[in-house]
């Protein structure tokens, strides 16, 4: 006995365009993505780096100053 | 934009593990290419409707990018993805009820009335016709515990762990789903 189920299976071809649609907006959404890891992640990490630096760099030229 | 890698030959589990590290839109092409039809007519099947079918596959694959993280390897993915399809269908088809003021607490009514068991039996012995029609009459989620077991052959295992609900639970709602059915069905001329 055949299950009626598989019987009312749809067998229609996935239109073109949605795929077009799906890509797109999943690179939108990647855009997104890593526009808030710059701005929330790396851009933060950055500016904490450059002023270790700058501080350390200050450090030094006054350290080299009181020698001199 | 040509391929990175060569993944025609991986795995689902294998191709999954690489979108969600990498978030590489070109494979998520590929997981696309291989589910995109099934799903497609996952969706015809359950909402009737061509159109309706084009945009939550659309919405689906959308939603999947951002979700397959929570895929955790509990069940194939196949299986996985067809609870996540159906979910986002039942949830599509439960707020149009609301914004058209329909209930369904017609099948309430009916789970009052179970008694008796509804065996496979008298599920495969239902006119293929007629039982699509019973079909779009029920409850969306007896529609997709039916669907799940008898359409995608799904175990009632597997079924409580891609929907979170017990064993008894499942078995439960499937038996009241059979009922409603046959219901609906022997109610169509």
């Amino acid at each position: 006995m055949l299950n009626p189920f598989k019987k009312i299976i749809e067998h229609q071809n996935v239109p073109e365009i949605i795929r077009e649609r799906v890509m797109s907006d999943i690179r939108l959404i990647k855009l997104y993505l890593d526009m808030a890891d710059l701005m929330a992640v790396k851009y933060p990490s950055s500016v904490i780096n450059l002023l270790d630096a700058t501080l350390e760099d200050k450090k030094n030229e006054n350290k080299n100053s009181d020698e001199k | 934009m040509e391929a990175p890698y060569k993944e025609d030959n991986l795995s689902d589990e294998q191709l999954i593990q690489k979108i969600t590290e990498t978030n590489n839109t070109y494979l998520f092409g590929l997981l696309y290419d291989r589910y995109s039809g099934i799903v497609f007519n996952k969706c015809i099947g359950f909402t009737s409707s061509y159109e309706v079918a084009q945009d939550l596959t659309q919405d689906i694959f959308v939603k999947l990018f951002v979700k397959l993280k929570s895929f955790k390897g509990e069940s194939k993915f196949s299986t996985w993805l067809y609870a996540f399809s159906y979910n986002h269908c039942v949830n599509f088809v439960q707020r149009e009820l609301k914004g058209d003021k329909k209930t369904v607490s017609i099948t309430e009514n009916i789970e009052d009335e179970l008694t008796d068991e509804i065996s496979d039996r008298e599920i495969y012995e239902l006119k293929a016709e007629k039982l699509k029609s019973a079909l779009q009459m029920l409850n969306p989620n007896d529609r997709m515990m039916l669907l799940m077991k008898y359409q995608d052959d799904i175990s009632i295992k597997e079924i409580s762990a891609v929907t979170g609900l017990g064993e008894s639970a499942v078995k439960m709602r499937l038996s009241r789903a059979k009922v409603n059915l046959v219901k609906f069905y022997n109610d169509i001329q």
